[in-house]
């Protein structure tokens, strides 16, 4: 264990001190899979017993990470990874359901500045793979306990774009509030069914368009060679 | 002061975007979507089985009036319960959940019914002798998916097994509800690859049919009504007509059947028009083999838990085991041609004691020794019914598929047989279809 930790911190550290921003994000995430939702939705009407309809998976929070290679200040580019949590609980009389989707997003990003470099606003766009997990608790345990217990692994391709507001915090550390949007045309989860609807067929297709509009705060922080636009008043 | 102006305003739009878009987002989304339709018509239900009763419970739950037409003089269809033959209630018909993850095994978590995993040690009756294990894993060989599409015991003579293992091969195709001969080894795996809720068995401290009655029939018995068999069923795409036996008229503008699919292929119902020969083909394509369950009481628990491979009866399970309860009663659970044998000699008794004779070559003549009664629930003697459960038959394709799809929106298909993602043999395979026909049934309306 001490060894992959020492070995993982070697890979990772001379990125770390390389880079021209560091970038730290946590915010809310809204969901939007349309397919998941007929799911979501064929449960709650073959299920008249549950005096509590499921809601929609839709509703998260998530967190992210970007380094940004040395470049010219106005454009630079670098790697992401994000990671977002979504749930779906339902508490009917007798049977509390919990739907949980975790995401996490591996990516590239490139970041703009406008000309005018007084100006806070901040634009990202990037694509990234998604990878997805997702089950479901009954009354707090996994419903089955064995090699069929209900849950589903996904994999999709995601580009994105990120809209901020950069608030001088420091001298080179700022503060950003932002609002981003990803779209996912296809994430292949071939199993969502029998987590959601606990059946299959009855939504057809393997697969779902997914939008991710995520809002949040991100902490940046440059290295000092370079010359901060100055910001605010 | 300009600067100062600038930031706020970029500011507040950015928190308005922040604001505003998933909630624009979330009001075209709701979690209640399909419980709102615009269908003003009535549904009748051919069937009260579990497909049909929960086809009627989801109707009932979305305001459509319905009826549900019973052959027999009692809900459940192979579902039934058996009381004071034993100091515990016996399941006369399904018995099993198959996994937790579906329909039923919610309804159970909701019910807080008690059940308990079915993990009984299971040995063989093989060449004579009672074994713990075969010398080939036989078991294993009937679920890999590159079998051939041949008859489980055409499978069994390629592999030198028959007439060896006859009896196991009988009892694991009668756990399918079919001869040998007739099932088949390709599209047993095949039809079952999307089975989804779960690989583990239980059973019930109650009955499964105490979960079915409590958990659903007591909300729609009011809509039942029994002794009226179907003999017409006149449709068009605009409604049906429905003529019981008896000679009543039923009219409605949908029509849900969930009879078992022998009384589809044997023509009990004379539907005007004829169905087209597509489908009668693919009815005909689909299995249903004889099966019974023959309780067997003993002053005395002589024998094993859980035995396959007698070669009158294939199966031999201690139903007290996990019950609150210590009679020592052992069903017999003989299915396929197996059972068909056993029907053949004309009467329970005969039965009953053809099960004892070969319970005593396996345990040395305690069986008779130590009879008390029997109770025989013969799934094939029974005239609505005729059969034990749906099983794949050689080379039949898609058959269960284009059985099941609706015809001119009106007739809609459910019943075990008609599940065709993988769950066709069980009880929550049936309320799926159960209520997939509903979602078929209102598709247009939403």
């Amino acid at each position: 264990m001490r060894l992959v930790a020492s070995l993982l911190l070697g890979c990772i550290a001379p990125f770390l001190t390389h880079a021209q921003e560091h970038r730290v994000d946590v915010g809310y995430r809204y969901l939007y899979a349309p397919r998941w939702d007929r799911m979501v939705q064929t449960y709650n009407v073959s299920r008249p017993f549950l005096d509590e309809l499921q809601p929609l998976l839709q509703h998260g929070i998530g967190m992210g990470y970007a380094y940004f290679f040395p470049g010219e200040r106005r454009l630079r580019s670098g790697l992401s990874i994000g990671y977002d949590r979504f749930i779906s609980h339902a508490d009917a009389s007798g049977l509390e359901s919990r739907i949980r989707l975790h995401q996490v997003r591996v990516g590239y990003t490139a970041r703009i500045l406008p000309q005018d470099m007084e100006s806070p606003w901040h634009l990202e766009a990037g694509a990234s793979v998604l990878g997805n997990h997702l089950s479901r608790l009954v009354n707090d345990a996994p419903i089955e306990d064995d090699e069929l217990r209900p849950r589903s692994l996904g994999l999709g391709a995601e580009v994105n774009v990120l809209v901020g507001l950069r608030v001088a915090i420091g001298e080179h550390r700022w503060l950003m509030p932002y609002i981003r949007v990803g779209v996912a045309p296809y994430v292949h989860q071939p199993s969502a069914e029998p987590v959601l609807n606990q059946t299959r067929g009855l939504v057809a297709g393997d697969g779902t368009f997914m939008l991710t509009v995520g809002a949040g705060v991100r902490v940046i922080l440059e290295r000092t060679h370079s010359t901060p636009p100055q910001i605010g008043p | 002061m300009h600067d100062r102006r600038h930031f706020l305003r970029s500011f507040g739009a950015l928190g308005l975007l922040v604001g505003l878009d998933p909630f624009l987002l979330a009001g075209c989304r709701k979690e209640d979507a399909l419980l709102e339709h615009t269908f003003r018509g009535r549904v009748l239900i051919i069937g009260a089985g579990a497909a049909g009763l929960y086809a009627a419970y989801v109707l009932k739950s979305l305001g459509i009036p319905c009826t549900v037409l019973e052959a027999s003089d009692r809900i459940g269809g192979r579902m039934g319960k058996l009381e004071g033959f034993a100091d515990f209630p016996i399941d006369l018909g399904a018995e099993w959940l198959h996994g937790r993850n579906s329909i039923m095994g919610d309804l159970a978590t909701r019910m807080s019914e008690r059940i308990f995993e079915d993990d009984a040690d299971m040995c063989f009756w093989a060449n004579g002798s009672i074994v713990d294990a075969l010398p080939e894993d036989i078991v294993a060989a009937y679920d890999t998916d590159d079998l051939p599409d041949v008859s489980y015991r055409s499978y069994a003579e390629q592999r030198g097994w028959w007439p060896s293992y006859a009896g196991l091969i009988e009892a694991l195709a009668g756990d399918q509800g079919a001869p040998a001969q007739a099932l088949s080894a390709y599209w047993s795996v095949k039809e079952m690859e999307n089975w989804s809720s779960g690989s583990s068995d239980h059973r019930f401290k109650r009955t499964y049919f105490d979960l079915l009655h409590d958990g659903i029939a007591v909300h729609v018995q009011d809509r039942v009504l029994l002794n009226a068999p179907v003999d017409r069923i006149t449709w068009s795409s605009t409604g049906v007509e429905v003529r019981t036996a008896n000679g009543d008229l039923h009219a409605a503008e949908k029509c849900i059947l969930t009879v078992p699919v022998t009384v589809l292929r044997e023509g009990d119902i004379t539907f005007e028009p004829a169905l087209p020969t597509e489908r009668t083909a693919a009815f005909g394509k689909l299995g249903m083999g004889p099966g019974m369950k023959v309780f067997l009481k003993f002053t005395q628990r002589f024998y094993r838990p859980f035995l396959w491979g007698g070669t009158v009866c294939g199966a031999y399970q201690d139903n007290a085991w996990g019950k609150d309860g210590s009679t020592p009663v052992l069903m017999a659970f003989p299915m396929g041609d197996q059972a068909a044998a056993l029907q053949a000699l004309g009467n329970d008794e005969a039965i009953v004691q053809a099960l004892l004779t070969e319970l005593d070559s396996m345990y040395g003549g305690l069986a008779s020794a130590s009879f008390v009664e029997a109770h025989v629930q013969n799934w094939t003697a029974m005239p609505y019914i005729r059969g034990a459960y749906s099983y794949s038959t050689v080379g039949m394709g898609d058959a269960r598929s284009v059985a099941a799809r609706p015809l001119a929106d009106t007739l809609f298909f459910a019943g075990e047989a008609m599940n065709t993602n993988g769950h066709f043999q069980t009880v929550h395979g049936a309320m799926e279809t159960g209520y997939r026909a509903v979602n078929e049934l209102l598709a247009p309306y939403r």
